[in-house]
């Protein structure tokens, strides 16, 4: 426990670049009762966003205002053991010196708390960053897990998707195509045209044209409005070598021929195999096709894009006697889309790709 | 001197990790429908590993019909520079 009864909370020094930082908002207020180590503010630098804790317990006085640009070494507030500075004892507040207020990266408080770690261990650091922690770690037990970085294209993917799932209320429709009809199918077309094509292009292809007549599959929800995109732009699911998924986009998708729409789903993995595949690659588009045939999966039940309604997947065919079905399910936006529209696009692509609809061509 | 057609071979044989019954498999031109490993992510890998066996680019309209030796050597054949 700090012995000072009057502690300054000073804006760090975070990086040898800044000179200042963006006090965004205070989580502690004037007048509170704080435990050394309480979060009481959050500033924001170039590179990072910190959260500062209180460098002693007692109340924390006189905030500086926030939302504003705050220079280091600069004044926050002040934690004293009194809810009066200067009136119970007889020190000046200016004349007590305190240690500098430890900011801690979100990625290290995270391992922090994993790892219930005592944060004093890290008092002597102005600002403690997840290699910290992580060194830390290693010095406490050499056997201990050890942290493996993420890759920007991991890091971006896993925030995508955790963004899709706090954020679109997710409602999921199935059905079950049989699969023998359908292999039957796509081998025909595959032997008349003389070309590859798989079951996975055949949905995907069955979706794109599909969204042709369905504009809320082809939409983003926003409370201003629904956006209703006028081309069918389809995002195909790759699996990429390092083990992320990425699902670049094959724009007028629904203008293509099946073959054609195959060799563009074979020219985008070709791109993905070379690293090659560009920004442009990967934004712009309104649905997504996922499939994870080969896999040894019956279901899939998939994660809508955010800024897309709808995504649809299929699996393995599961095997029951001499049957055989495949399982296609659509993920929906139920903000957009209700059950029994969903369930109708559901239906609609379910019927092409028993070829209940237009030639292929 | 490996012929073109013995290049294509050793490219997919290759690629696709094929024993010795599969590549007889492969030599007949109806052979890629009866190759399981002959999927489509693996043609994928397939074109990707003839562009850098022959230095060319396989335009995106061909790729889909590129399914049996003898299509890809006339292929190979006609764009070779």
């Amino acid at each position: 426990m700090a012995e000072s009864t009057t502690t300054r909370v000073e804006v760090p020094r975070l990086n040898t670049n800044d000179d200042s930082a963006f006090l965004i908002e205070w989580v502690a207020s004037a007048g509170q009762k704080v435990k050394q180590g309480d979060v009481l503010c959050v500033i924001e630098t170039s590179k990072a966003t910190v959260e500062i804790e209180s460098p002693a317990s007692g109340f924390l006085l006189s905030p500086v205002p926030a939302q504003r640009e705050v220079k280091v070494g600069e004044l926050l507030a002040v934690v004293s053991a009194s809810l009066q500075p200067g009136g119970s004892d007889a020190m000046e507040p200016e004349a007590v010196s305190a240690p500098q207020a430890t900011g801690f990266t979100q990625k290290a408080l995270a391992l922090v708390n994993r790892h219930n770690l005592d944060k004093t261990v890290f008092r002597h650091l102005a600002l403690v960053r997840e290699a910290d922690v992580a060194e830390y770690l290693r010095t406490l037990d050499e056997k201990s897990a050890q942290v493996t970085p993420l890759n920007p294209v991991q890091l971006r993917a896993a925030r995508v998707l955790t963004r899709s799932k706090q954020t679109v209320p997710h409602s999921y429709l199935s059905r079950f195509l049989p699969a023998d009809a359908i292999d039957e199918l796509v081998s025909g077309i595959a032997g008349k045209e003389g070309a590859m094509v798989s079951v996975s292009d055949w949905l995907a292809w069955s979706v794109a044209r599909e969204l042709r007549n369905r504009p809320k599959a082809r939409a983003t929800w926003s409370e201003q409005g629904l956006v209703i995109h006028p081309d069918v732009s389809l995002c195909v699911a790759i699996n990429q070598s390092d083990g992320t998924v990425v699902a670049p986009v094959i724009r007028n998708a629904d203008s293509l021929d099946v073959v054609a729409f195959s060799g563009a789903i074979r020219k985008l993995q070709m791109k993905s195999l070379r690293g090659r595949l560009e920004p442009e690659d990967l934004s712009g588009g309104n649905c997504t096709v996922t499939s994870l045939i080969g896999s040894g999966v019956h279901q899939v039940i998939p994660i809508i894009y955010p800024g897309q309604s709808i995504i649809f997947g299929i699996a393995d065919a599961w095997r029951i006697g001499e049957n055989g079905y495949y399982t296609l399910t659509a993920s929906f936006d139920h903000r957009v889309l209700n059950g029994a529209e969903a369930g109708e696009i559901l239906g609609s692509v379910a019927e092409r790709m028993l070829g209940k609809h237009e030639e292929h061509g | 001197m490996k012929n073109t057609a013995d290049r294509v071979i050793g490219v997919i044989a290759n690629a696709l990790q094929l024993d010795e019954a599969e590549i007889v498999i492969l030599k007949d031109t109806s052979g890629y429908k009866k190759l399981r490993k002959w999927t489509s992510a693996r043609h994928a890998e397939i074109m990707v590993a003839l562009e850098d066996e022959f230095g060319l680019t396989i335009d995106e309209t061909s790729i889909p019909r590129l399914v049996d030796v003898s299509r890809i050597v006339d292929y190979i054949d006609a764009n070779a520079r």
